[in-house]
């Protein structure tokens, strides 16, 4: 059974004429010890996903389960709480400036947990975020945004969550600061089997720590994959062209393909038929006016798309240029 | 991304403790004015009652007396010594500006900090409610209510707060309504915490800064508005040893040319509601 | 002859000895894209605000010239030096905060044909829809006619290209054109800053701390590190062949093997007073003579570095030839 068991989730902001559907049907699941990295551009609900697993937000309708249980019937119970922690992606803005670091990671220990040992478990989790218990009468403008950050993630991890929603956590970190943010989140999940939601728009950084991506656009998932198939053998016209959009840091690999035009659109004014449809080189009659929907291509591998499920033996010879 | 500037601030090595004083008049040179001032007036508050005599002892005879090596300030028509009751009067005053700007600012920050965080019906009221206070000046608004409360020191504190403390329900609650948008918002929740727990734990003291600066503007105002009161004759009344009411007092004497008894209390008056205001505004001016 | 030619660029904190930029050198051919990349601190921000004359107040330039196609523009001995219309400008990062809120974008545009280039309101009003056309953007009458906050980041971006273009610049300075901007719309904005470069042979400095982009859009790129040119080459040379300790470092750094054992530039600080070179402290290979500051040394015709390693290496490696 998969720890965190998303299906059907459906978010829906305002009402009536000004209704913004930001999340359209997402299922997913997310077992012990695994990273799903949940990427797409911005306005794709990737946000939203994420604030409602971890109860931060009430879905419209669909169910959010951990462990076998509703979160959302339970959202207030400390043990639930618990279970689900989540990394955000200023960390310049997460922490309260106000605490000190020993009472910002112990803040979660004494109002979910409690117990007499508090001061021990802050020292041991600032450890396992390698930083030393000097750091405990900091405040957060004393660190630096990659210290943020770690005390960000040792406030996560206090309660030893099962479930942890990384959404961007190095979005705004230095390239080699970011390398180790990558690095401890990876070591925490081997040591304890935490699973995470991993956020980001940021290929790169997914390609490392992710087993499995699941790709989003306005509000659906449209392909689903584990990580080596997803980059070696995109499937869905968008994956294709987000991930030949993405600069590789090698000047041979030089590509001058724009692989989309045009921006995505607002999702408060879809189109019937599939939401892909208005950048997709791939459209024709039937994205006009039918949904298409998650199907299996291979073992994991799912993809939304009409072009690719009718045209099986396509599969595998796709250019890394985003064109079939 | 950090600008390069705030890497280099962040590396430099700690600088001595004068260095740090003329940065501190550089950057707040009107504050500093203010809080010398201050500091006289609150040395004189502590400890100026060790050395003057009693405000109300009488002297018929001295009565009117011009300022001299004996009555510095001269003396009043039942020839009180102008001095002594100024000296005893800046504790009064001094701590009536102070608690004053404290009640309003407390009560103040409590009401905007829910109004700004929860929102909602309590909001809508508490806005409408400070729409009405503040269509009346303060002033006006502290007369009607001493009037109907009754003179007394408390009733004035109390008048004078009240009519301050919607100053601060705005200043909080548009801070708290920025605040409570943070990411520390959402992660306090994670964290276990309920609503009330985040609205005074988290977003309040986040939400203060604004409401520290108004407060010295606000207790300057506040010695004006009492001294103003006691000048009408409404709150402290006579023979109490206070700026207001020997103003009050003295006018009658001025047009007979005894000046002394009116300016030197009024002179006192308005260089501590300017220190307050001369505080208030470089620190406004810095957090803009 | 180069288009921009800065040389020994230095910048300070007033009242302070601590240099921001020292000495500082750049040459850009015209038709040229050069990155120049640095991490937070690095002082790439500040070179071009140097370049600009929009140093903050408190901080002032301590010595250095440039020059634009040979005519001197900034002149630390020189006060009263100033740039001609048309030499230089910049597309900056946030460009929602670069456009002004309460005004047309298409009158922003046109305002610099009126003001800077002298045009008459009918020309003006002709070639601003003819820019913003020229930037990509659909519809161009009808944005013209739009506010700031009515479009899109990747659409704000364009519009502050379509002005910068419209002052005709000889260089233009590109501060993290895509911060914050979808990897799809970021390839459309590259392909149209490349194809601007082309079409009017201006020279580029693309400042920016991913590599990636570097990869993807520059023929050479310098390396910063706390005010400090560490090394500048054309960019495969730069990224096969990496002269300085603090280069390769940056690079190992986007692998995902955390091989690299220096700590991360936000963990070690970055320390603006060292007299030698700045990379010092955290440099493996640091030896006695780093303590003095490092000059330029010459790797091959455009590839310079400045560390005395390499010098030291190309002696062992002499001394080892004449052996054989």
């Amino acid at each position: 059974m998969s720890l965190l068991s998303v299906r059907n989730l459906h978010k829906t902001y305002g009402s009536g004429a000004r209704a913004l559907p930001a999340v359209r049907g997402v299922s997913l699941d997310v077992a012990a010890g695994e990273t799903l990295a949940l990427v797409g551009e911005s306005g794709c609900g990737k946000s939203s996903t994420a604030r409602i697993v971890v109860g931060l937000a009430q879905p419209t309708s669909g169910s959010v389960s951990l462990a076998g249980e509703d979160l959302h019937a339970r959202v207030h119970d400390r043990e639930v709480r618990r279970r689900a922690q989540m990394v955000f992606q200023h960390p310049d803005q997460s922490l309260n400036p106000h605490f000190t670091v020993a009472r910002t990671v112990a803040e979660p220990a004494r109002l979910l947990v409690g117990g007499r040992d508090i001061e021990d478990r802050v020292v041991e989790a600032l450890r396992t975020v390698g930083l030393g218990p000097e750091y405990r009468a900091r405040r957060p403008r004393e660190l630096s945004g990659g210290q943020q950050q770690r005390v960000a993630i040792a406030r996560a991890l206090i309660c030893d969550p099962e479930l942890v929603v990384l959404d961007e956590p190095t979005a705004s970190l230095d390239q080699s600061v970011r390398s180790r943010v990558v690095a401890l989140l990876e070591r925490v999940q081997q040591e304890r089997q935490v699973g995470y939601l991993f956020i980001s728009h940021d290929l790169t950084t997914v390609r490392r720590i992710a087993h499995r991506v699941a790709v989003m656009y306005l509000g659906r998932i449209v392909e689903v994959a584990p990580t080596e198939e997803l980059f070696e053998n995109p499937q869905h016209p968008y994956t294709r062209a987000l991930l030949a959009a993405a600069p590789v840091p090698d000047p041979r690999r030089r590509k001058r393909v724009v692989p989309l035009r045009g921006e995505t659109p607002s999702a408060s004014d879809l189109p019937t038929g599939c939401s892909f449809q208005s950048r997709c080189p791939l459209v024709h009659d039937r994205c006009r006016t039918t949904q298409p929907q998650l199907e299996p291509l291979a073992p994991d591998h799912a993809a939304e798309c009409f072009a690719v499920a009718s045209r099986p033996e396509h599969l595998g010879v796709v250019g890394s240029d985003g064109r079939p | 991304m950090s600008s390069p500037v705030v890497a280099a601030a962040s590396v430099s090595r700690p600088r001595g403790r004068n260095a740090q004083v003329l940065s501190l008049l550089r950057r707040y040179p009107m504050a500093s004015i203010g809080v010398v001032i201050m500091s006289v007036y609150a040395l004189t508050a502590i400890f100026g009652p060790l050395f003057v005599g009693d405000p109300l002892s009488t002297s018929p005879s001295d009565a009117l007396a011009p300022p001299s090596s004996e009555h510095y300030f001269g003396t009043d028509r039942f020839g009180r010594d102008v001095f002594t009751r100024a000296v005893i009067a800046a504790r009064l005053d001094v701590v009536v500006g102070i608690v004053i700007a404290l009640i309003a600012a407390i009560a103040g920050s409590l009401i905007g900090v829910v109004a700004g965080y929860f929102g909602g019906a309590f909001d809508e009221v508490v806005m409408r409610v400070t729409d009405v206070v503040l269509a009346f000046p303060g002033f006006v608004l502290a007369l009607i209510l001493v009037a109907a409360l009754g003179d007394s020191i408390p009733n004035v504190v109390i008048a004078v707060a009240i009519a301050y403390t919607p100053y601060f329900i705005r200043l909080v609650r548009a801070r708290a309504l920025a605040e409570r948008e943070r990411e520390y918002v959402d992660a306090a929740t994670l964290a276990g915490n309920g609503r009330w727990q985040i609205a005074f734990r988290h977003v309040l003291p986040n939400s203060l800064t604004p409401a520290y600066t108004q407060a010295a503007l606000v207790a300057g105002w506040a010695v004006l508005d009492v001294a103003g009161l006691a000048f009408l004759g409404i709150g402290i009344q006579p023979p109490t040893a206070e700026w207001g009411v020997m103003v009050a007092e003295g006018a009658n004497d001025v047009m007979t040319g005894a000046w002394w008894t009116a300016l030197f209390p009024g002179a006192l008056i308005v260089a501590l509601a300017l220190a307050f205001q001369l505080i208030g505004d470089d620190l406004q001016g810095e957090k803009r | 002859m180069s288009l921009l030619d800065v040389r020994g660029l230095s910048v300070g904190i007033a009242g302070k000895e601590e240099l921001l930029l020292r000495d500082v050198t750049l040459s850009l051919q015209p038709g040229e894209i050069q990155g120049v990349v640095g991490e937070s601190g690095s002082g790439k921000t500040m070179a071009s605000l140097a370049l600009l004359g929009l140093l903050p107040p408190s901080v002032e330039l301590r010595g250095g010239t440039a020059a634009i196609g040979g005519r001197t523009v900034l002149d630390a001995s020189r006060r009263g030096v100033t740039r001609q219309v048309g030499d230089l400008t910049m597309v900056f990062q946030n460009p929602r905060g670069a456009l002004n809120p309460t005004m047309k974008v298409g009158h922003q545009v046109r305002r610099v044909l009126t003001k800077v280039r002298g045009k008459s309101k009918g020309e003006a009003t002709t070639e601003t829809v003819a820019l913003l056309r020229r930037v990509g953007i659909p519809g161009a009458e009808r944005v013209a006619g739009s506010y700031p906050h009515q479009l899109s980041g990747g659409m704000c971006q364009r519009v502050v290209i379509a002005m910068a273009l419209a002052y005709r610049p000889r260089v233009l300075i590109a501060d993290e054109p895509t911060t914050g901007l979808d990897v799809t719309v970021q390839a459309q904005i590259f392909d149209l800053l490349r194809e601007l470069v082309e079409e009017t042979n201006c020279g580029v400095l693309f400042i920016t701390h991913d590599l990636g982009a570097v990869a993807e859009m520059c023929d050479r790129v310098s390396v910063l590190y706390a005010g400090q040119l560490m090394e500048t080459g054309t960019t495969i040379e730069t990224f096969e062949q990496p002269r300085h300790p603090y280069t390769r470092f940056l690079l190992e750094s986007l692998s995902p093997q955390e091989s690299s054992r220096l700590t991360s530039t936000e963990e070690a600080g970055v320390d603006f007073s060292l007299p030698g070179c700045r990379f010092a402290h955290r440099c493996a290979h640091a030896f006695e003579r780093c303590s003095d500051f490092p000059q330029l040394f010459q790797a091959g015709p455009q590839h310079l570095y400045s560390c005395f390693l390499g010098e030291e290496e190309d002696d062992v490696a002499a001394q080892r030839s004449q052996l054989a």
